[in-house]
């Protein structure tokens, strides 16, 4: 018998495309916003307009695009000569189960939804004082080379302008932070409040990461694009002047020396 | 306009460290000249071995490692990397682009069957080959390789036992001794020659889902 995938995204059809149960070009096509279509191909589910619309928040207050930055480098060096899928192949790879990129979002989403909503604070201080026992920068903490992360202030201040500061996960999200406050390390990340604010939008644990992806794309993009319109040889060779050698010391192989008798 | 941030107020190295190849207009690798020395007397394993090792193998190492490349060498169309490589030929591809893609395949085939050590089927699980593979390798190696019906672990454990710690190197060896067999496949497809590559092999089956 002939090997068979289920699968619930799509059919082509004679005359229907389907998409998750839905018509492309009569039900869809129209009718769903962009943040919208991204949505139900990541969920599979439908998302209203407005709470469509936290993922264009995230993914404005996500965009920190500077190249110098070691993920968005990847896709300069992807895409240093000439191709820009390259570029944004090169710098979405690497980033499965990084500690650093839109993957993080993952462990940091299961965590708040294992902990969950209606958890004690009781039960919040200890869960929070284990994470910090077991891990030096445990998920949705720590800010690198900064005091505090200016994407979860930004994202922070447009979701309680929108309504949606106290809601379910962001309101856990706070009492999070707040049990936290009094260690090292313990600034909140854009991890932790953007997490939040995906799980309020009642995409599942599992797909938050996928979500966050979708937040990152503008910064890859943007890099990828650009960087291959530009021929920078620097990104090619910057020649030794910029290398430190540490490479062992000069010497010859025992079949060079035997053949040299 | 002038802009400041903390990359501009952080401190950073401004040079790389090379700890491999010596850079200049004569590379050397791990200390030994490549062109007068490794090109002449080495070959592309022993030369592997060195990059990662920092030393050359031992006649015995050497043919240890070699045998566990050549025994994960071969991929055959029905594989999902070869496949994979097929269709991105069909596609016309350009060279970058379809080896990239297909190299991308075949490392998740590495961190699945090597690294995290899936089960599966085929030649690649196939208790007699491992039997085979075990037969000729030298003792030291054999005896640290415990009673093991997956080929990709069995080999995994090799590289371990020759030094190969580390499970990005496994992915490595592991892309590296397959992909000329994966390419060569592909490269026999004519692009463009959709009538020529299956369509529904393996299917999928739409399952509606309540809007």
């Amino acid at each position: 018998m002939k090997p068979l995938i289920p699968t619930r995204v799509a059919h082509a059809g004679h005359d229907s495309q389907r998409f998750f149960g839905r018509d492309v070009h009569r039900e869809l096509l129209g009718r769903v916003s962009l943040p919208q279509t991204l949505l139900l191909a990541v969920t599979g589910r439908d998302f209203d307009a407005e709470t469509a619309e936290v993922l264009t928040d995230f993914t404005v207050a996500a965009t920190v695009a500077d190249p110098r930055i070691w993920p968005l480098k990847m896709s300069r060096h992807g895409a240093a000569y000439g191709n820009a899928i390259a570029g944004l192949s090169a710098g979405l790879s690497f980033m499965a189960e990084a500690r650093m990129g839109p993957m993080a979002f993952g462990p940091v989403a299961i965590r708040l939804a294992e902990l969950g909503v209606e958890a004690s604070e009781v039960e919040v201080e200890r869960q929070v004082a284990g994470w910090f026992e077991r891990d030096a920068f445990p998920a949705g903490f720590g800010v690198p080379f900064r005091t505090e992360d200016e994407r979860s202030e930004a994202l922070r201040a447009r979701l309680e302008t929108k309504g949606r500061g106290r809601l379910p996960y962001m309101a856990l999200h706070d009492r999070v932070v707040r049990a936290a406050a009094d260690r090292s390390r313990a600034a909140p990340n854009f991890t932790l409040t953007g997490a939040a604010a995906i799980l309020d939008m009642g995409v599942p644990a599992s797909a938050v990461a996928q979500v966050a992806l979708l937040g990152s794309l503008p910064s890859f993009l943007a890099n990828a694009v650009e960087q291959a319109n530009i021929w920078a040889p620097s990104l090619h060779r910057l020649g030794p002047r910029f290398v430190r050698d540490q490479t062992p010391e000069d010497r010859v192989s025992p079949r060079a020396s035997s053949s040299h008798h | 306009m002038s802009f400041r941030g903390p990359i501009e107020d952080g401190e950073w190295v401004e040079a790389w460290t090379a700890r491999v190849v010596k850079p200049g207009p004569a590379p050397r690798v791990r200390g030994y000249d490549l062109d007068g020395d490794l090109a002449l007397h080495y070959g592309w394993s022993e030369r592997t071995f060195l990059t990662h090792r920092g030393r050359l193998p031992s006649p015995e190492e050497s043919r240890d490692f070699e045998r566990s490349l050549a025994f994960v060498s071969a991929a055959s169309v029905d594989e999902g990397p070869t496949a994979a490589a097929s269709i991105a030929r069909l596609a016309g591809a350009r060279p970058a682009g379809f080896v990239v893609s297909v190299i991308s395949v075949l490392a998740e085939e590495a961190q699945s069957l090597v690294v995290e050590g899936a089960s599966g089927e085929g030649p690649l699980f196939s208790p007699s080959r491992v039997k085979g593979f075990l037969a000729g390798l030298s003792e030291e190696r054999r005896a640290v390789i415990e009673e093991e019906s997956r080929l990709p672990v069995a080999v995994r454990r090799c590289w371990e036992a020759l030094g190969f710690t580390k499970p990005e190197a496994w992915v490595e060896l592991w892309c590296l001794s397959r992909l000329p067999a994966v390419l060569a496949e592909a490269f026999a497809v004519r692009p463009g020659s959709f009538r020529q590559v299956p369509m529904r092999t393996p299917d999928f089956e739409y399952q509606e889902m309540e809007a």
